[in-house]
């Protein structure tokens, strides 16, 4: 493992709502490598999105704001430089592409002229030379008859075009990194499908590092190599790919796992979803976000956020008190963990 | 690092705690208020609206004048004083019991507006977008081509025909055109609602017509109604006082903001402020109040902003 | 388009068809004819009138002439001033009120869209207040009111501009400023509003994430969206400074249609109130389709309809 191309520190980011604060992000630690794929999982208000958001300072604000951190891209602090220093680095060293196709195109521009845009700004390219990379860009992701589809506009396209145009559109300037928010929710299976796989394709051909965020571990699978699973603003567990699927050490991950549906486990234990709702993030609690939750609880969970343990050095991670030397063994318990034995 | 071995036992989940709401929970009229009573521009409109109304009921009695009364001799063009507050006009007229009377026309123009909004353009609308297919084609076209004509121009035809002058024919010219965008906007309402789950899940378990109409579809369109009706009064007075202005409207000796304006217009060249100062102050001030109490009602009704 | 075109021409069309015929209809329901009002006139001058102007015939035939005339775009005669047609005074007053209701909407759009984003850029701060509270204002005081406290201000008491009168360039500023007020101030609240409805929508975080900055972002992404409702407003907007120029031709002494037509309605002239409703109902209807045409153009959804893509 080489230095790591992104480095995330500590990060806290919370929201003001006329009921108060929201810590929406509350001290993560990330790191992605160069050309790899990290998946972030997590049910929706776990933090990720923010968190990505806050690597290219999206975050809208007000009402948001990063309270503490360091997000380190080859060695600068994205929260530290200038607007100006910003401006350069989004779309052209990370780019971001976003759940919502439909929406995320804006209507009365051409889909060619919108992935122009940040070629003659960011390249300084001529309106002829952005044209032609415009064109090359939508046949590299796939959309046929390039030619004539660059001088359209997006309600003629459909939704997996789209969102393949906002691919183009992230990828024209080759960013070392490529948010993707949720890039597969909107869309037809079938069409997801053919996103992940055209995703994968073309990390392989740019050697672009890739941030995949979403809830669905059916896409982890697919096209992840690490994954760094959220739970009320916090990292709980971080893995390759094999620890998370069947080497997993932290409560919730099994929910999560247990919450997938899947073709070979026994009808008669189903699906188990996690009983109870995610922590309320105007006032977190002081332990494990997850301890209400948990079947494995203990007194400590409630009132002291446990230490980060590292499983395998260097790679799986994982924040839970049942590692600590003094916890039970979950087997002495009696508990059901053969969601996780393969 | 140890740690006492009693803090490793199993502790009790606590999620009866969890299932309790942390935030009070309100109806969606209690939010409205709450939202409108933090608006200090619509309560500005509120108080202004009541203010208006009382002024409107007791304001030709406070002085000891009547609105036709003139005073020829020594009475005209008096400049206001305890005797009369807003002086008087070219015919020795109070002025402050005239600028009280219009606002009787006014608000009465208003209000009818208002009720004919209700009449006409609420059951227009619901009648079409509830029915739907051919009838609501039919209904909204007629709005369509309607909708294409010059409302004031419609009214100054109607009232140059009927050759009559007065409150009545303004009221009559004014309720024929003025329902349309009521009919539009509720049409529009019903239709979106039908669409949706609640109504269908209603009349899926049998509900009557009358029911769905009264329990389901008309209390989730009437904030749209109550916002556009705030918008409908001051849009009839402007208009009334518009007609009186030009001549169609009320006619002396009754007393009509516009028709005030009107007479008065010749003052910009004599130093007789008072005459055109206060009709003009207390229109554009009604509108105002109206237009803050109405913007008010929009915020705080609006769905969009209820977080 | 083509579509879309021909459906607004159709409706556009009966719209009209709509006015002449209630316009014939309530001519005929004024008590009594043209000639009877005036002077006294001997009984066979009055058939030979009638005779002139086709009022001898039945109603249906002189429903068919009146839409005939009208189709060549005839509009008739004024009772009044006989030596005149309607068409005549039309000609010689339109092009007046068309400059005044132009410069008018040119100022209303142009003052209300940069306020409206003055507003925005600046939300719940200091200029969003000053302009809001200037549009409510502005909403609220009719043009008949502030007109002449321009006129007394402006042209008697600080003697910047002419109180009245057409020809000067100068003249024309009071009445276009009298017309647009109300105008400026319902395109800016649209404009402000869509601006912040624009700003939270996805495809400007998209435009924000290629690195444009801010500037860039609103000038590209922003204002083009932002402003399709404004255009929406705009034929309401012209109807308004239209109607409102009956009244400030008057208060401002223009020789504009504005001004003949409420001099038609204060001596009960009949066929030239009729005529230049007709001519108003026109012009407006033609000024919507032009700016639904405006709306096609600027929204490429309408444009070029359907989706090719599925």
């Amino acid at each position: 493992m080489g230095k790591p191309i992104l480095e995330i520190k500590d990060l806290h980011v919370a929201f003001k709502t006329y009921a108060g604060e929201v810590q929406a992000v509350r001290g993560v630690d990330l790191q992605l490598e160069k050309g790899e794929t990290l998946a972030i999982v997590g049910e929706s208000g776990s933090g990720k999105s923010v968190t990505a958001q806050s690597v290219m300072r999206l975050i809208p604000s007000p009402p948001g704001k990063i309270k503490k951190g360091e997000i380190l891209f080859e060695g600068k602090d994205l929260i530290q430089i200038s607007d100006k220093e910003m401006f350069r680095i989004r779309g052209s060293e990370i780019g971001m592409i976003f759940q919502d196709p439909m929406t995320s195109l804006n209507p009365t521009m051409t889909v060619g002229k919108q992935i122009m845009e940040g070629l003659m700004w960011h390249q300084k390219l001529s309106k002829d030379e952005a044209y032609q990379r415009a064109v090359e860009m939508l046949r590299l992701v796939g959309i046929p008859t390039p030619e004539k589809r660059v001088n359209q506009f997006p309600h003629q396209f459909s939704g997996g075009m789209r969102q393949r145009g906002m691919i183009a559109i992230a990828l024209a300037c080759n960013p070392k990194i490529l948010i993707a928010d949720e890039p597969t929710t909107a869309l037809d299976v079938t069409i997801q499908a053919q996103i992940l796989e055209l995703m994968k394709e073309l990390q392989v051909k740019t050697e672009t590092a890739i941030i995949l965020i979403t809830h669905d571990l059916g896409v982890v699978a697919e096209t992840a190599h690490r994954v760094a699973v959220m739970y009320g603003g916090k990292v709980v567990e971080t893995g390759k790919v094999e620890d998370i699927f069947y080497r997993s050490r932290h409560p919730y991950t099994w929910g999560l796992l247990g919450s997938m549906p899947r073709l070979d486990i026994k009808r008669e234990d189903d699906l188990s979803p996690i009983p109870g709702s995610p922590p309320d993030l105007f006032d977190p609690p002081k332990g494990c976000p997850f301890a209400d939750r948990c079947p494995y609880a203990m007194h400590i969970c409630h009132d002291e956020m446990p230490k980060v343990t590292e499983v395998t050095s260097g790679t799986h991670q994982v924040a839970c008190w049942l590692e600590d030397s003094q916890a039970p063994s979950i087997e002495s318990r009696g508990a059901k963990v053969n969601i996780v034995s393969q | 690092m140890t740690m006492p071995a009693e803090r490793f036992e199993s502790a009790p989940k606590r999620q009866a705690a969890m299932e309790v709401l942390r935030r009070p929970s309100v109806t969606y009229w209690q939010d409205v208020w709450r939202r409108l009573r933090k608006n200090h521009l619509a309560i500005i409109g509120l108080i202004g609206v009541a203010l208006l109304i009382i002024m409107a009921i007791i304001g030709p009695y406070l002085q000891d004048y009547s609105y036709y009364e003139q005073n020829l001799g020594t009475g005209k063009n008096l400049s206001p004083s305890g005797e009369h507050l807003f002086g008087t006009d070219d015919l020795g007229r109070d002025v402050f019991v005239r600028v009280w009377y219009g606002a009787r026309i006014s608000l009465v123009v208003g209000f009818a507006a208002a009720l004919m909004d209700l009449l006409i353009g609420v059951l227009w609308g619901g009648i079409a977008g509830y029915k739907g297919g051919r009838i609501d084609e039919v209904m909204m076209r007629i709005v369509d081509v309607l909708w294409g004509l010059p409302y004031l121009l419609i009214v100054i035809l109607i009232l140059v025909v009927m050759d009559d002058p007065g409150l009545l024919p303004i009221l009559i010219a004014l309720s024929i055109t003025g329902w349309l965008n009521m009919a539009r906007l509720v049409r529009g309402q019903i239709l979106q609602l039908k669409e949706q789950e609640f109504v269908m899940a209603a009349q899926t378990l049998g509900a009557s017509t009358k029911r769905l109409m009264l329990k389901h579809l008309i209390p989730n369109v009437m904030g749209p109604i109550i916002v556009m009706i705030t918008f409908t009064v001051p849009t009839a007075i402007f208009a009334e006082a518009f007609l009186s202005f030009l001549g169609l409207g009320i006619q002396a000796p009754f007393a009509s903001w516009g028709t005030m304006i009107n007479d008065s217009l010749i003052v910009i060249l004599m130093d007789d402020w008072w005459r055109l100062f206060f009709p003009a102050f207390f229109l554009s001030m009604t509108l105002l109040v109206f237009n803050f109490l109405g913007d008010g009602l929009r915020d705080a009704l609006d769905p969009k902003m209820r977080k | 388009m083509l579509r879309f075109i021909g459906r607004r021409v159709v409706l556009m069309l009966l719209s009209l068809w709509v006015i002449a015929t209630l316009t014939f209809v309530l001519m005929k329901c004024i008590p009594g004819d043209p000639f009877t009002s005036e002077k006294k006139y001997p009984p066979q001058t009055i058939a030979n009138l009638k005779a002139e102007y086709g009022l001898d015939k039945s109603i249906p035939e002189q429903y068919v002439t009146y839409i005939t005339n009208l189709a060549k775009f005839d509009l008739g005669f004024s009772i009044n001033n006989t030596s005149r047609t309607v068409n005549e005074m039309l000609s010689d007053s339109f092009p007046v009120s068309a400059e005044l209701g132009a410069y008018s909407v040119l100022l209303a759009l142009c003052a209300g869209v940069l306020m409206g984003i003055t507003a925005a850029l600046w939300q719940n701060r200091l200029p969003d207040y000053v302009m809001m509270i200037l549009a409510v204002i502005g909403i609220s005081v009719p043009s008949f009111v502030l007109a002449p406290f321009l006129q007394k201000y402006f042209g008697l008491e600080w003697k910047i501009l002419p109180l009245a009168g057409w020809g000067d360039p100068p003249q024309i500023i009071l009445p276009a400023a009298a017309l647009a007020l109300g105008q400026v101030a319902l395109i800016a609240r649209l404009m402000r509003s869509s601006m912040l409805d624009v700003v939270t929508q996805d495809y400007i975080r998209t435009a924000r994430a290629k690195g444009l900055p801010p500037w860039r972002v609103i000038s590209r992404h922003t204002l083009r969206n932002a402003i399709i409702p404004v255009v929406t407003i705009m034929g309401p907007a012209i109807a308004a400074v239209l109607t409102g120029s009956f009244v400030i031709e008057k208060i401002f002494s223009i020789p504009g249609m504005g001004k003949y037509f409420v001099e038609s309605i204060t001596n009960r002239d009949y066929p030239v109130i009729m005529g230049t409703t007709i001519f108003y109902a026109s012009f407006l209807i033609m000024m919507n389709l032009l700016v639904d045409l405006t709306y096609g153009w600027i929204d490429p959804r309408i444009k070029v309809g359907g989706r090719e893509g599925r």
